[in-house]
C-alpha cells in the first residue's frame, strides 16, 4: 500500500511540524512575556504532559492494578521514582535551605479523611490529580468535566481550608527533623523500599518489575520533578494553581475574596492579584495539559473516546470532580503534591496522606461497580 | 445534546486549550500587568532569594 502510506505520511507531517511550532511559540510567548523562569517552568510542565501521556505512566490506574489485578509494575515504576527524586531533593534542601521548600504539610484529623475520600473518588472518576489534567489535555470527555470539577472543589475548600485544618493538627514534621538530613533520606528510601517489598509479594509472577518503557518513564518524571524543584524552588504540585484557577473566575465575576482567610492571606491574594504566568503550579498545570494534547495529536490516531455516558452520569462526574478538588485542598494535596513531593522531600504527612488516600482508593475500587455501574462506564485513566 | 454520542478526543483536546485560553483571558483581565524588570532570576537554585511562590500544601 505504498499510496496510502505516502498519504498518511504527508498528512502526518505537517500536523507534527504544526505541533513543534505551537510548543516553541508557546515556550517563547511565555518568555517574553514573564521571562526565563516561567518560560523554563512551562517547559518542564509540557515535559509531564508528554512523559506522562505517551509513556502511560500513571497513579489510578497502578493503584488499582495491583488491588484487583496483582499487577505491581505500575506502583513500582511510581515508587522509583519518588526514590530517584527523593535522592536528588534531600541533599538540595539541605545545602539550599534559604531557596528552596519541600512539599510540608501538617499531619491532621481532616486531612487525612480528605485523603481516604480523595482516594476513593479518584478511582470513582478514574483519575487523579496529574491524571485529570492528561486525560482532558488527551481529549478524554469524563476527564475534561472532571477538571472542570477539579477547579471548583479546589477553589471551595479553599475557603473551608482553616475551618477543616482547625478540627486538629499535629505540628509539621519531617523526617530530615526527626532522624537528620542524611538519615531523613536513608527512611525515605527504607520506607518505599518497604512499600516495594510489599508490593512484590502481592505481585503475581511477571507482574512485579516495570517494562523498560515504565522505567524510563520513571526517571524522566524523577527529573522533571527534579528540575521542577531546581527551578522553581518548591515541589511539583497540582492543586494549589487549579484552585487559583477558581478563584480567578470567582474575583472576575466580581465577588471580593479579601475577606477569605485563605485569600485574603497575603501570599495568596498576591497570587491572586499577579498573573498566571507567573504562578508555579499553574504553569507546570498548563504545560501538563498541552503536552498531553501534543502527544494525542502526534499519534497517528488520537484513539477512540471513552464510552458514552447516561444523561445523569454527567452530573455524578462533575460532582466527583468536586469532591476531587474539595478533598485535595483539604489533604494539602494530591497524589503529586502530598504523596510525590511530601514523601521525597521528607514530609511526614506525605506517608499519612498515602496510606489514607490508599484505604480510600481500595473503598472506590469496591463501591464503583455497585454505585457507578449505570453511571459511569469503563474508560481510560491515568 | 445528545448524551450518548461524545465528541473525538481531538474536539475534546481542543475544548481544554479553549478552557485555557479562557482563563488566560480572564486572569489578563484583572491581574496586575507583568513586570518583565522584575523578573525572578532563571532558576531558584542559587539565586539567593527566598521561594515566594505558593504550593498545594500552603495554608
Amino acid at each position: 500500500m505504498p499510496n496510502s502510506v505516502t498519504v498518511e505520511q504527508h498528512s502526518i507531517i505537517p500536523r507534527r511540524a504544526a505541533l513543534l511550532l505551537f510548543g516553541a511559540v508557546l515556550v517563547f510567548g511565555t518568555f517574553a512575556l514573564a521571562g526565563p523562569r516561567s518560560a523554563a517552568l512551562l517547559i518542564v510542565g509540557l515535559g509531564f504532559g508528554c512523559v506522562l501521556e505517551g509513556l502511560r505512566f500513571g497513579f489510578t490506574g497502578p493503584w488499582r492494578a495491583i488491588v484487583t489485578e496483582r499487577d505491581g509494575r505500575g506502583l513500582i515504576a511510581q515508587l522509583f521514582a519518588i526514590a530517584l527524586t527523593a535522592a536528588v531533593a534531600f541533599p538540595l534542601l539541605a545545602s539550599h535551605p534559604d531557596e528552596l521548600n519541600g512539599a510540608y504539610a501538617p499531619i491532621g484529623f481532616a486531612m487525612v479523611v480528605a485523603a481516604f475520600v480523595f482516594g476513593m473518588a479518584m478511582q470513582l472518576v478514574m483519575g487523579c490529580g496529574s491524571g485529570t489534567l492528561v486525560n482532558a489535555g488527551s481529549g478524554n470527555a469524563i476527564s475534561f468535566l472532571a477538571l472542570l470539577g477539579f477547579v471548583l472543589g479546589s477553589f471551595l475548600g479553599s475557603l473551608h481550608l482553616a475551618w477543616w485544618t482547625s478540627l486538629g493538627s499535629l505540628p509539621v514534621y519531617t523526617l530530615q527533623g526527626m532522624f537528620g538530613n542524611l538519615g531523613g533520606l536513608v527512611a525515605t528510601l527504607l520506607g518505599l523500599s518497604g512499600v516495594g517489598l510489599i508490593v512484590l509479594k502481592r505481585a503475581r509472577p511477571g507482574m512485579r518489575l516495570p517494562a523498560r518503557g515504565l522505567f524510563v518513564a520513571a526517571l524522566l518524571i524523577a527529573l522533571l520533578a527534579s528540575l521542577n524543584l531546581v527551578i522553581a524552588g518548591q515541589s511539583w504540585g497540582v492543586v494549589y494553581g487549579l484552585g487559583l484557577w477558581g478563584a480567578k473566575f470567582v474575583s472576575a465575576a466580581g465577588v471580593d475574596l479579601a475577606a477569605n482567610v485563605f485569600w485574603g492571606a497575603p501570599a495568596h491574594a498576591e497570587r491572586l492579584q499577579q498573573s498566571l504566568l507567573t504562578d508555579v503550579t499553574s504553569l507546570s498545570n498548563i504545560g501538563i495539559i498541552i503536552g498531553a494534547f501534543i502527544i494525542m495529536r502526534w499519534r497517528r490516531s488520537p484513539g477512540a473516546q471513552v464510552g458514552a455516558l447516561k444523561p445523569l452520569s454527567w452530573l455524578a462526574v462533575a460532582l466527583a470532580g468536586i469532591v476531587l478538588g474539595y478533598s485535595a485542598r483539604i489533604a494539602f494535596g494530591c497524589n503529586v503534591g502530598a504523596f510525590f513531593s511530601g514523601v521525597s522531600t521528607g514530609s511526614l504527612h506525605g506517608w499519612a496522606w498515602f496510606i489514607a488516600a490508599f484505604a480510600g482508593s481500595i473503598l472506590g475500587i469496591q463501591l464503583r461497580p455497585r454505585l457507578l455501574q449505570t453511571l459511569i462506564p469503563i474508560g481510560a485513566s491515568q | 445534546m445528545n448524551f450518548t454520542e461524545l465528541p473525538s478526543r481531538p474536539i475534546v483536546g481542543y475544548a481544554a486549550l479553549a478552557f485555557l485560553s479562557l482563563l488566560l483571558v480572564v486572569d489578563y483581565m484583572q491581574a496586575q500587568p507583568i513586570n518583565p524588570y522584575q523578573a525572578p532570576p532563571p532558576i531558584a537554585l542559587g539565586s539567593g532569594l527566598a521561594p515566594t511562590a505558593a504550593h498545594c500544601t500552603a495554608f
